[in-house]
């Protein structure tokens, strides 16, 4: 059956008959690069997501158009995912603490109060 | 208010600018891939913008008619862009990517020229339009350079591409009638300057990878192109007008 569209360029393209099919092979799978955005000069880059690409150049044309294009961008990194190392989502218990051990955890220490009467002594007249 | 020499070359730029605007939007959708229908649908915005931007100059400061009303009432007699940005066989890639990376590199170094324009009102756009202009030479390239590194079909995609296309190059150039005065006023570049220097870099950025395009030579000797800059223009203008302004020709006086 031939594809007729509303949309005239479409129907200019001349496709072919619907009941075509395009194999497709491993060829045709563009790799993932991480995408790294940088929002002002000697921010730290912050990853924002992932494009599909055939390689670095393309990855970063890709890159600037999903993620440079809104807001303030002053650089952007792109890095072929396969080259990321990472540890195992299986691996996730290792971040853990045991409660008898909060000693380690920042929050656990209390210097509300401390800066409070600091704060206050400074502003006290001598 | 400018002289009608200049603000007739100041059309020719805004035109050129916006026709292949409108092609490069033409794209949305059907690009050969998701991220590259969103750079098409990017450098088209950038592209109609800059011209929206002269056709403003051109309404301030030489008495035209505002810009919706310039673009979408005029028949294609009336347009002074070249035959080289009209050019389409809608259905090519390749095509496409080399009107894009042809055109940005001229437009590019007339840009750089216009910075030092005696005419205040043009060097400030001139640049502005600069940085956009950086990153659409810089994406033409990057997919002239991956395609040409690429399979030997997609190279030979482009080289057919380029031979199409190559009537129309000296057209990129065609020059309005008056152009010595305005560059003896330090208004504009000289467009055979423009085109020494566009082939030069265009041919260094091409050469590496085999693909070829006609000598200088050649290019000043193909007149077969020229004539849009008075209006004479190939069948590809009006189709396009006709179906650019469908919308206005039903509710001409709907606001957006």
């Amino acid at each position: 059956m031939k594809n007729v569209s509303l949309d005239p360029r479409f129907n200019r393209l001349d496709l072919p008959e619907s009941s075509h099919k395009t194999e497709l092979t491993t060829q045709d799978a563009f790799e993932t690069y991480e995408v790294f955005h940088q929002k002002k000069s000697g921010a730290q880059h912050s990853h924002v997501g992932i494009v599909h690409a055939p390689n670095p150049e393309l990855a970063l044309v890709f890159a600037k158009e999903q993620f440079g294009r809104r807001g303030a961008t002053t650089s952007l990194w792109v890095v072929r995912s396969s080259e990321i190392f990472g540890t195992l989502p299986e691996d996730s218990d290792i971040f853990d603490s045991t409660p008898e051990k909060l000693h380690r955890e920042a929050s656990e220490y209390k210097s509300r109060e401390k800066i409070e009467q600091y704060t206050k002594e400074q502003a006290e007249p001598k | 208010m400018m002289t009608p020499t200049l603000a007739l070359y100041i059309n020719k730029i805004a035109d050129d600018l916006f026709i292949l605007g409108h092609r490069h939007s033409e794209w949305i959708g059907i690009g050969p891939t998701l991220e590259e229908d969103i750079a098409f649908g990017s450098l088209a915005q950038d592209k109609v913008g800059q011209s929206l931007n002269l056709y403003q100059l051109l309404n301030k400061e030489a008495g035209y008619v505002e810009p919706d009303a310039f673009v979408y009432t005029r028949t294609a007699d009336a347009w002074r862009c070249c035959q080289f940005v009209e050019q389409t066989s809608h259905k090519d890639y390749a095509e496409a990517l080399m009107i894009h990376f042809m055109y940005d590199h001229a437009h590019a170094l007339r840009l750089e020229g216009l910075t030092t324009s005696s005419n205040v009102s043009l060097s400030n756009l001139a640049k502005k339009f600069k940085s956009e202009i950086k990153y659409h030479t810089f994406h033409a390239n990057t997919w002239v350079k991956s395609l040409a590194e690429g399979s030997l079909e997609a190279k030979q995609r482009l080289q057919a591409a380029l031979n199409g296309l190559a009537p129309y190059i000296s057209s990129l150039f065609e020059p309005v009638e008056g152009e010595e005065t305005l560059v003896a006023e330090g208004l504009v570049p000289y467009e055979q300057l423009v085109m020494q220097q566009w082939h030069q870099q265009v041919t260094e950025l091409i050469q590496p990878f085999g693909l070829e395009i006609p000598t200088l030579v050649e290019i000043k000797a193909s007149t077969e192109a020229i004539g849009g800059r008075t209006g004479q223009h190939t069948e590809h203008l009006a189709p396009m007008l006709h179906e650019l302004t469908e919308v206005h020709r039903i509710a001409p006086n709907a606001s957006w």
